[in-house]
């Protein structure tokens, strides 16, 4: 609507400038200024001794930080707990939607226990595992064959596995409701028409059902990468990053550089490259989120 | 094969799938009713014929459950209701109004949704410090009261609206206050709904910044609360698994409730992930 | 309230860089329905949204009764809109949508009953207060828009095509309340319109518009009867006026306009032509002949029940029985001087 007047041009601007300060003002305090601050302090080199200045030393920090095992160590681990866990997820979501898409008695029950993980935290979910996987008196662990000594969290070969499957049974819930979605959009018109041409079954599934969803598949795929490279409460929940640094992952890392050793530069420059990960990798989600919009347009 | 046997074949596979998928659940709420020291005992109890309910309370007190729920609860409800307020007020003004740097702003909103709160932790701990806030509320609860991809999906909603719904109300006399709360609000309950489910769910499982911020019983959140848990001994971990029920179950009544609002939030709200 | 003339005086309207009117002049009189008519993009629901205070006008004056309104807010304007889409808020129940400019511009409770009961009953939906509008079909949506823009007793009723997303049907019988809605109220209407159908039966007086330019003004028989150019005589009418180029008839430099019903199949007819199509809407006939000369050029002649009517094929004469519209053919404008 276009306004009438320079009067009530400046007054509808006014108030649209009272609608967005609470927003910009919170985003300003507690987004904008500390990621710019991040860069910033990423700067400075922290004595190893409390009490002495702080030595600004520019980008070398970045430089020497971004190739040191301490950076690389913990981003492999990520990039592990991420493979470990983001196409096994998708796998299973989309195979308990399938499980539970036909009409049949009782399906409800069935999507609702399909979905009840949700209902979970990690922290929730982390604290049964670390108790079920008690070397000693976890149900788990008895029936892994895992008793006594340090347990299979505390064993540097299956530590990260075992809280990549901690992950991804937390995940299932959300990962069956979006594949379930997925799969109530595919028309069912197409589903017939692929059956009358022949293709039924695990043909049809992989062939039709598929290629249709692919867009959920991807947008599944990044957003699982993204909270991949975000997994902190699992680890300080099961293994604190241990065994000898085997599931120290690049957010615990971060976190320990910070809070335990009160180095904020090298902190501040792991979480600098965090941010240009989660960036590039959110870049490539909007870029696919447009095509989603204009895909389900055309449809 | 017969239709029949198909269909069992497929009631086969979704028990199946079931029981692996609520068993971690199930011995849960089987050892919170067992007394600690039988929950090592082996061959395990799967059903406890004397369930104990006092775990329940034991959690609640001597776990100190009561304080970090009560604290969680107050914490999400704020959190919610603030982002609530503060997105659909940025996202009225971006759906309906004109002003300068219009685009700017918004463009500047979206950015937020790149920038994950675990990147700005370090500075934001200071900011916390320094406005003598850490271990209490306002900063559990103060840094998410705004949010981007609050704006952006109220902003779509409210863009749905028909233009000439709003050309009615402004020939009868609705000023923009009164056509949000008259008109746009009731008409995007739903999305109200979904988002609140979506916001609350996010505050209510927090965990690296609660664990950062707070340091004592009294302001510590559920999620943060459980890890005080962890050190109980052996033969108390029937306290261990009652607090996770305590801690979930929150949730899982609102999952009960809201089905649908939470799928809708959840699914809505993956944009950002 | 009394109802008030409307008018506009020399408005502009531009959007960026593209014209949607250009200098329009038009006064409703007051009491008067005004139709606007023109096809779509003509400008004509603009030059509505600049009455009702949606859209600015570039340069202009708008006046409702004795006063300026350009700087007075739509709501303060006292002028009612019925929308196309009918805008009826499908949140709140018939009887809060009618309330709603009550609610606004509150209206006490006592009278805002009464003033509601009252646009019930005129429109007869008195039996639908309590529902909500998803469950009115289309013509008791309708109905309720209408009360809602005649609760409020305003001084001038804007209406934006409010008939076209009604079957034929019920449009004809809309038609015919809206013409008695207006001559209990005695408010000004401005009504838009596409529908010259509408337009002649309802209106006193037309304004054709094309390309955000006034064509011509009158009352539907001028209008019918003198159209101004040639793009007024082919938009009025059904079927069209035919133009036929001036040299057919030995006046060069001429477009020459013939209503449908100014042609007769008569042996003595001087135009010769073959038919190319018969139409029968049972009272009358439609029939499209193809002329002899050299470009063929098509001529729709309107039959009222001829005894015997032509067939596809039968070569016929032509005989002018109404009047010849004249129009130059390079400004389309009418030339009154062959009359």
């Amino acid at each position: 609507m276009a306004a009438l007047g320079h009067k009530r041009r400046i007054r509808t601007a006014a108030l649209a400038y009272v609608m967005v300060l609470p927003a910009f003002a919170a985003f300003a305090v507690f987004v904008f200024y500390p990621l710019a601050k991040t860069f910033y302090l990423g700067m400075f080199r922290v004595p190893p001794f409390p009490g002495l200045p702080q030595k600004f030393v520019g980008l070398s920090q970045y430089t020497s930080v971004l190739s040191h095992s301490q950076f690389l160590e913990p981003l492999w681990d990520s990039t592990l707990l991420v493979i470990f866990t983001v196409p096994a997820g998708i796998a299973l979501g989309l195979g308990m939607a399938a499980a539970a898409h036909r009409q049949l008695p009782g399906m409800r029950i069935f999507r609702t226990i399909f979905s009840s993980t949700i209902a979970t935290s990690v922290a929730v979910a982390s604290v049964i595992f670390f108790t079920l996987l008690d070397p000693t008196t976890g149900l788990f662990a008895y029936w892994i064959g895992q008793r006594g000594g340090t347990g299979i969290l505390g064993n540097p070969t299956w530590a990260l596995p075992a809280v990549a499957v901690v992950s991804l049974w937390q995940n299932l819930g959300f990962s069956f409701i979006l594949m379930s979605a997925a799969l109530s959009s595919v028309p069912d018109e197409i589903l017939d028409a692929a059956a009358i041409d022949g293709a039924t079954g695990a043909r049809r599934f992989f062939k039709v059902t598929v290629p249709l969803i692919s867009p959920t598949l991807f947008f599944a795929a990044i957003i699982g990468v993204i909270s991949g490279f975000q997994t902190f409460g699992q680890i300080d929940l099961l293994t604190q990053g241990g065994p000898a640094g085997h599931t120290n992952v690049l957010l615990y890392q971060i976190y320990t550089t910070f809070y335990t050793n009160a180095d904020t530069g090298t902190a501040s420059v792991m979480a600098v490259a965090l941010f240009v990960l989660l960036v590039l990798l959110t870049l490539l989600q909007f870029v696919f989120v447009q095509r989603r919009v204009f895909y389900a347009d055309e449809r | 094969m017969p239709t029949s046997v198909r269909t069992a074949l497929r009631y086969l596979v979704l028990v199946v799938i079931a029981v692996i998928v609520l068993f971690p659940i199930y011995i849960t709420l089987v050892n919170a009713l067992l007394p600690g020291q039988d929950i090592a005992k082996r061959p395990p109890t799967l059903f406890p014929l004397h369930p104990l309910w006092d775990s329940f309370s034991q959690a609640w007190t001597d776990g100190s459950l009561g304080p970090y729920l009560r604290t969680s609860a107050i914490v999400s409800i704020a959190t919610t209701l603030a982002a609530l307020a503060t997105s659909i007020l940025a996202a009225y003004a971006f759906a309906f109004l004109e002003f300068p740097l219009k685009r700017v702003l918004f463009a500047l909103c979206l950015a937020t949704l790149m920038v994950p709160a675990e990147v700005t932790i370090i500075p934001n701990y200071r900011t916390i410090q320094l406005f003598g806030w850490y271990d209490t509320y306002p900063a559990l609860i103060v840094p998410f009261v705004a949010s981007g991809i609050g704006i952006f999906l109220f902003r779509q909603s409210f863009r749905q609206l028909p233009r000439d719904l709003r050309d009615a109300a402004v020939l009868d006399g609705y000023g923009h206050w009164r056509f949000l709360g008259r008109v746009v609000l009731p008409l995007n309950r739903p999305m109200v709904g979904a988002f609140a489910i979506f916001a609350f769910l996010g505050s209510w499982n927090q965990y690296l910044w609660p664990l950062l911020v707070t340091n004592t019983n009294a302001r510590r959140t559920v999620q943060v609360g459980l890890k005080q848990l962890e050190g109980l001994n052996a033969d108390q971990q029937n306290i261990i698994f009652a607090g996770t029920i305590l801690a979930a179950l929150p949730i899982f009544v609102l999952l009960l409730l809201f089905q649908r609002q939470l799928v809708r939030g959840l699914t809505a709200g993956a944009v950002k992930g | 309230m009394a109802s008030a003339a409307v008018s506009l005086e020399a408005i502009e309207k531009r959007f960026g860089s593209t014209v949607a009117l250009v200098s329009l002049t038009l006064t409703a009189e007051a009491g008067e329905f005004l139709i606007l008519l023109g096809p779509s993009g003509c400008g004509k629901t603009t030059a509505l949204r600049i009455v009702a205070g949606l859209e600015a006008p570039t340069a202009g004056t708008v006046r409702i009764g004795d006063q300026v309104v350009n700087d007075v807010e739509p709501k303060d304007r006292d002028v009612a809109m019925v929308f196309q889409s009918y805008a009826l808020y499908p949140h709140l129940s018939v009887r809060r949508n009618i309330e709603f400019p009550l609610r606004a511009r509150r209206v006490a409770r006592d009278e805002r009953e009464q003033r509601v009961k009252e646009a019930a009953r005129s429109l007869q939906v008195e039996e639908l207060l309590e529902r909500k509008p998803g469950q009115l079909s289309g013509g008791q949506r309708q109905r309720v828009a209408l009360a809602r823009a005649i609760v409020r007793d305003p001084k001038a009723f804007l209406m934006d095509e409010p008939l076209s997303n009604l079957d034929a049907r019920l449009r004809v019988e809309m038609r015919a309340e809206l013409i008695d809605l207006h001559r209990t109220t005695g408010t000004t209407v401005i009504y838009v319109t596409h529908d010259q159908v509408e337009a002649m039966t309802m209106g006193d007086r037309i304004a054709i518009l094309k390309a955000g330019l006034l064509q011509q003004v009158g009352s539907p028989k001028e209008v019918h009867d003198r159209p101004a150019n040639e793009f007024v005589a082919s938009f009025i009418g059904s079927p069209p006026m035919n133009l036929l180029p001036g040299e057919l008839l030995g006046e060069p430099g001429l477009t020459i306009g013939v209503r449908p019903e100014a042609f007769s199949i008569d042996p003595e007819g001087t135009i010769g032509a073959r038919v190319t199509l018969v139409e029968s809407l049972g009272h009358e006939y439609h029939v499209a002949c193809r002329l002899r000369d050299a470009a063929g050029t098509l001529v729709m002649v309107r039959l009222s029940a001829p005894a015997v009517p032509p067939s596809i094929g039968d070569d016929v004469q032509l005989a002018f029985t109404g009047p010849l519209h004249r129009f130059d053919s390079v400004t389309g404008a009418r030339k009154e001087e062959a009359d």
